[in-house]
């Protein structure tokens, strides 16, 4: 389905012109939103490659060598000679800033071991890089919705999520119409919100695709035995951000 | 937006709702030079193909609405320039582009 095909569905529930446009442009941007919120799917994921500077530890996400003004989440880091063929890991995330800081003295010198992204900058541990070693980020950005007459893996496997999300929107914010908008957001993510719907099934499927040829254990003891990683198991991504 | 309006993309229609006596009560015509029609596509991109024949007539500003690619909204806008005081009227129209037609407007 194109961008246009999901707007006139919404148009349709609002009447041809009672939504102005500018409003439902605004409607389907913050129900891409709200679904992307819900979990790191496979369409924002993508890499970025930069370079350090030598006897330089902090590199702004959104500017800079990076520029990643939509960067939602890390997933990897790693590094090579400038002139290598090989990357090597970089540890990131595992470790806080306030640790690191106090593990690593201020002038360590050498290759990237561990990375930490404190607020929106990505800080390299040791402090001092020795040379301008060249750097992968494996990342997920917020993405936008495609040009009209276009379509992306959102619109074209769950283009009623967005149609859901955009409708609730609209209900809430143009019509004011607080229980029409309930039952959008219960079309798009059940009771409670992100385990049924149209977000079950696209974590699910997000689920099943991140998956795929990965070695994984699950916990028969302790605090974590009842989180087991199965397709059927909505929780998977917790209940914390709904 | 002052208007919206649905055409089928193989269609070439006269728009001729835009008066401006309204909003330049001070003038009784348009400067041909000045006076415009210009329309960008839903992204924001010039979409000059879609605008055909511009023509005055009094105070109206009036255009033929052409071809167009089906999915697209394009907004036209139309910027009357009077005669006696040199001031500027805009009004806008939306125009959706569709193969199948709602009519649903």
């Amino acid at each position: 389905m194109n961008l246009w095909e999901a707007k006139d569905i919404v148009r349709a529930h609002f009447g041809g012109t009672a939504f102005p446009t500018i409003q439902l442009d605004h409607a389907l941007t913050q129900g891409r939103r709200m679904i992307e919120t819900h979990a790191n799917f496979w369409w924002m994921q993508g890499e970025k490659d930069f370079s350090l500077t030598i006897n330089q530890d902090a590199y702004p996400i959104y500017t800079g060598d990076i520029l990643l003004p939509n960067f939602k989440d890390a997933r990897a880091l790693s590094w090579r000679e400038a002139a290598g063929v090989s990357y090597e890991p970089v540890a990131l995330g595992d470790i806080t800033k306030e640790e690191l800081d106090v593990l690593y003295d201020t002038d360590d010198s050498g290759s990237p071991e561990v990375a930490v992204i404190d607020n929106a900058t990505l800080y390299i541990y040791p402090p001092n890089p020795d040379k301008a070693y060249s750097m992968r980020l494996y990342r997920y950005s917020w993405t936008d919705n495609p040009v009209q007459t276009d379509d992306d893996d959102l619109l074209n496997f769950f283009p009623m999520a967005l149609v859901y999300a955009a409708l609730a929107w609209g209900y809430e914010l143009e019509l004011k119409d607080l229980q029409g908008a309930a039952y959008w957001k219960g079309l798009l993510g059940g009771t409670p919100f992100g385990r049924g719907g149209e977000l079950a099934k696209m974590k699910k499927e997000n689920f099943k695709r991140g998956w795929r040829d990965n070695i994984m254990f699950t916990p028969r003891t302790g605090p974590g035995v009842g989180s087991l990683r199965r397709i059927a198991n909505l929780q998977i991504y917790g209940n914390r951000i709904s | 937006m002052n208007a919206v309006i649905e055409k089928h993309p193989n269609a070439a229609i006269l728009f001729n709702d835009f008066d401006f006596t309204d909003e330049l009560p001070g003038d009784t015509s348009l400067v041909t030079l000045t006076s415009t029609v210009t329309a960008v596509d839903a992204g924001g991109t010039a979409a000059a193909s879609v605008v055909g024949t511009v023509s005055i007539s009094g105070m109206s500003l009036r255009a033929v609405l052409q071809a167009g690619t089906n999915g697209e909204d394009y907004i036209v806008t139309f910027k009357a320039t009077g005669t006696t005081t040199s001031q500027v009227a805009v009004k806008q129209v939306e125009m959706r582009v569709r193969s199948k037609l709602t009519g649903a407007l």
